[in-house]
């Protein structure tokens, strides 16, 4: 409904008539003509502003208003071409980072998750404290039993499923592969709301030993491998050498992002595969989904009361195990949160900063406008129009810049998910267009409203008759202050990030002085899995390792070759093995690694004492070697060579001590270790490692033939190189560190231009004091100092504030570092140098130009 | 004196009460009964009479005046009439209780 508005015409007309009117009055009262017209004219007023008024309420004219001022605007930039473009790429690089990171976060953290009621899926672990450790360390796959007794008697939860995640090998003859796997219960696809596009799920009766040889295959899979074949429903095809039959295809709009968020599975299996012992107890990571409108405490509290009776009645002793309930939102995308945050809080720290070279620009402009603002004013604009003007070149500017940004954004954040080492979630889902736009709005407001308000507010203060007095290059007062705490802001912000930097790249350095413990160039690795329906017995798993070594050696280039059950850095746990050192009191555990073949020569590890195990001692089984944690935790009190370990009733000596590895990662402590000749501790994995004289990339076809002719029906998975693994463990804190390091950079160098830009203008404005100063005696060094101190302090100020704040935030950091804390004082202190030294760099160049200040020109300025 | 904010409309509902005006006499009113202690801005009258308008206050149409102008004629709506009722009391109660404020009973 549109009311029919009056015309500016018509109102005018009316105002015309009250003119009329009250001259006719006045008349009557007995007024001359001429009288009787000026002072009618006199009561109403100002006649244009009336109208102006009636038409600003009538109209869409802030339409109009905001094409002048964008118009006004960009005259402004042909006007100062220089500064408009250092503006606009300040803001595209600020807002460009921030967008291209946002875009990442959004993905991997934000995005809502693609099930339905998200917010009722948990996961649920075991911790070792019954008060609930926060650190992942401390997060455990609760215990096979206690989750069947979950499942039978908890009410908290509509669903309760079990996975693993798993490698299969699918296929046999010429072609087997390892494709990403999991092992499931029958609930699991059913809590994320997994439906067949083919066949059915797994039924509960399928998830049990002797029933369990049936598949669900993604659509993706079965699409690929398959070539999409309808008929394969029914049918059989061999996973991990069982015939298997396939019952299911999944929807191809399922993901799967609990198994794993980088590789999704492309089959699902039941998991009582992988059920021991009488009771047929399978063990695996716990997801449910929460009952309606159960929080997360009280499942938490059943699950842990459940948990002690479960405990009770099965007479397990030890320290009471807690329970900790985390939602999958969170869960999604947790190892990569402590990095992206981290990225995104430089990101904006650095908008910040170049938002602040913005303000200042702007000011600085602002002020040399005041005269024509002030002009302005006195022929009628009144502030706020001012204001709005100013804010709309703010507007104009910060969108131009975040348009520009937009376009290097997405090629930044392409390049970002390329350069990223390990794979980013849920990035290739899409649907982040929208999220990112309005991301890219409201930086584009916040900026602009940042940089944009305070000059406006400052330019347009009501001194408008002193400004039209003083001309041009008149200064402000107020404005200085302002732009200290501008300054002071940007080099607080700029200290925080390098700061943050700095430690990173410590954490870096430390990292990499780590010793390894061994030599990883030349080093060819793979993984081979015997499935367990033809490798059964013991004698069966050291043969084919005995043989497959043989092969190995065989390849040409190679030098030496082994198999083990775990390589360093493979992030397996090594099989736990009991034992206790004779003649002392009391049973231990400690990883075993069975190695068969030259492991020692092949690897290069370094012998503390005694001989290594070599090829010679495969046979045997009372021989095996120790690392250095372990001669610390257990042979303290004893010279460790000689020493006897017994293993059950089987005692081996120690003919060797090795120095530490971290199989862990290189973040983590080495643990004690024992080394053992394959045949006492055969192993269903067999990592192979090969030293080759050449690159051993050379060696892998040579692998797989030699492999064929052994077993056929098996493949080699994990094909990598040493060099590439170690490699792996770097690769993060790297990309860290630059990326951090390259925003530090990047701020400083902004702050340096902003304090230089700052002092630069006070000096400019303030010449004919110096020249006062000068004339009056002042030497060129008093000059010197006095510009350098009053410049200084601002910055100085704000180092102060960026070192506490780094000193109060640098926990955020904590899961990111290596052997550093997050106050590590030779990271503050040289960021605090390195600063302080910018900054006086920056207040020296201007202060020089102040020196020479040319008295005469000065003074005849005045 | 300067009429306070907010009671420019009530003054105007009120001149209209006993029949129409145009804006020159509504103010001229305003001057005369208030016994030339309120002086009604032009600047504030017209955009004022305007938003009565668009409320559905006042009813505006071209007429002519005693002295034979043409000029713009104001009427009260029933849904003016209303507001006045309410802006009337509503104002009483303000004066009465600025009253108080200002002199207490028994100070």
């Amino acid at each position: 409904m549109w009311k029919r508005r009056r015309s500016t015409q018509d109102f005018s007309e009316e105002i015309r008539a009250h003119l009329a009117i009250e001259a006719d009055r006045l008349r009557q009262e007995g007024r001359s003509e001429e009288e009787t017209t000026f002072a009618a004219r006199r009561a109403v007023g100002n006649l244009t502003a009336m109208e102006e008024r009636f038409h600003e309420a009538n109209h869409w004219c802030w339409l109009d208003q905001l094409r002048q001022d964008v118009r006004g605007c960009l005259r402004q930039w042909r006007k100062r071409p220089l500064m408009a473009v250092v503006a606009l790429l300040t803001i595209a690089l600020g807002t460009g980072l921030n967008v291209a990171i946002f875009r990442v976060v959004w993905s991997a953290l934000l995005k809502p998750l693609p099930y339905a009621d998200a917010a009722e899926l948990v996961q649920v672990w075991g911790v070792e404290q019954a008060d609930g450790g926060m650190s992942p360390a401390d997060r455990r796959t609760p215990n096979g039993l206690t989750v069947q007794l979950w499942r039978s008697r908890s009410r908290s939860f509509q669903m309760l499923a079990s996975y693993r995640p798993w490698r299969a090998t699918v296929g046999s003859g010429g072609d087997p592969e390892r494709v990403p796997a999991a092992l499931v219960s029958a609930e699991f696809l059913p809590v994320l709301g997994a439906h067949a596009v083919l066949g059915r799920l797994f039924a509960t009766e399928e998830v049990h030993p002797g029933t369990d040889d049936v598949v669900v295959l993604s659509y993706g899979y079965w699409k690929m491998r398959f070539g999409g074949d309808r008929d394969l429903i029914g049918n059989s095809i061999l996973v991990d050498s069982k015939q298997c039959q396939v019952i299911g295809v999944l929807a191809a709009d399922f993901r799967d992002l609990v198994t794993s968020g980088i590789r999704p599975p492309s089959v699902y299996l039941p998991i009582s595969k992988v059920a021991k012992g009488p009771l047929k107890v399978f063990s695996g990571r716990v997801i449910g989904r929460l009952g309606n409108g159960v929080g997360i405490e009280t499942a938490r509290s059943e699950l842990e009361t459940l948990a002690r009776q479960a405990d009770v009645e099965t007479e397990v002793n030890g320290k009471p195990r807690g329970v900790k309930i985390t939602r999958i939102e969170d869960e999604v995308g947790y190892s990569v949160r402590p990095a992206l945050l981290a990225m995104f809080a430089g990101a904006i720290c650095l908008l910040l900063i170049a938002c602040t070279n913005v303000a200042n620009l702007l000011l600085a402009q602002a002020i040399g406008r005041r005269h024509e603002l002030a002009i302005r004013a006195a022929v009628g604009a009144g502030r706020m129009r001012l204001v709005r003007q100013l804010l709309t070149e703010a507007l104009v500017l910060s969108f131009g810049g975040v348009l520009l940004g937009l376009g290097a954004a997405w090629a930044l954040c392409r390049s970002m998910v390329a350069l990223y080492p390990g794979t980013l979630p849920r990035m290739a889902e899409g649907g982040a267009t929208g999220a990112v736009l309005l991301f890219a709005v409201t930086l584009a407001t916040l900026s602009a409203t940042f940089f944009g308000v305070l000059p406006a507010l400052l330019a347009t203060s009501r001194t408008g008759d002193a400004s039209l007095r003083a001309g041009r290059g008149g200064t402000l007062p107020s404005a200085g202050r302002w732009r200290e705490a501008l300054i002071g802001l940007q080099v607080a912000t700029t200290a925080t990030l390098l700061i943050g930097a700095g430690l990173l790249v410590k954490s870096f350095t430390t990292l990499r002085s780590v010793d390894l413990g061994f030599e990883p160039d030349h080093l060819f690795t793979a993984q081979v899995a015997l499935p367990e329906s033809r490798y059964s017995t013991e004698e069966d798993l050291t043969r084919f390792a005995r043989l497959w070594v043989e092969s190995l050696k065989r390849i040409p280039g190679a030098r030496s070759a082994a198999v083990t059950n775990t390589l360093p850095l493979a992030f397996n746990l090594l099989t736990d093995v009991q034992f206790d050192v004779s003649g002392q009191a009391g049973k231990h555990r400690a990883g075993g690694r069975a190695v068969m073949g030259d492991y020692f020569e092949a690897l290069g590890l370094r012998m503390k004492e005694g001989r290594a195990l070599t090829a010679a001692d495969d046979g045997r089984r009372d021989v095996v070697v120790v690392n250095e944690s372990f001669v610390r935790s257990y042979l303290k009190s004893i010279p460790p060579l000689g020493a006897v370990l017994r293993f059950g009733p089987r005692p081996a000596t120690v003919v060797g001590v090795v120095c530490d590895i971290h199989t862990l990662g290189l973040r983590r402590p080495a643990l004690p270790e024992i080394y053992m000749p394959c045949v006492a501790l055969p192993s269903p994995l067999v990592d192979v490692v090969v030293r080759s004289a050449v690159a051993p990339a050379e060696i892998t076809a040579g692998a797989r033939a030699e492999l064929r002719q052994l077993d056929p029906g098996l493949a080699l998975a994990q094909v990598s190189t040493m060099d590439r693994i170690v490699d792996g463990e770097f690769s993060q804190p790297r990309f860290q560190a630059v990326l951090l390091g390259l925003f530090a950079a990047v701020a400083v160098v902004l702050a340096t231009v902003g304090v230089y830009g700052i002092v630069a203008q006070g000096v400019r404005a303030r010449t004919q004091e110096f020249g006062v100063r000068l004339a009056l005696g002042a030497t060129a060094p008093n000059v010197f100092w006095l510009v350098v101190k009053q410049g200084l302090r601002a910055p100085l100020i704000g180092l102060a504030i960026g070192l506490v704040a780094a000193l109060l935030t640098g926990r955020v950091l904590q899961t990111l570092l290596f052997g550093v804390t997050p106050r590590d004082p030779l990271v503050f202190a040289s960021a605090a140098v390195l600063l302080a030294v910018v900054c006086l760099s920056s207040c020296g160049l201007p202060a020089q130009q102040a020196c020479r200040t040319n008295v005469a020109q000065a003074l005849r300025d005045e | 004196m300067a009429i306070l904010q907010g009671t420019l409309d009530l003054l105007i509902l009120r001149t209209l009460l006993f029949g129409s005006h145009h804006g020159q006499g509504i103010a001229h009113a305003i001057r005369r009964q208030s016994e030339e202690v309120l002086l009604v801005d032009h600047g504030s009258l017209y955009p004022a009479l305007q938003r009565l308008e668009e409320k559905g206050w006042l009813l505006a149409e071209w007429g002519t005046s005693e002295n034979n102008r043409k000029a713009r004629f104001y009427t009260l709506t029933k849904a003016g009439r209303k507001q006045l009722t309410e802006e009337t009391s509503a104002w009483r109660r303000l004066v009465a209780a600025v009253g108080r404020v200002l002199e207490p009973e028994g100070a």
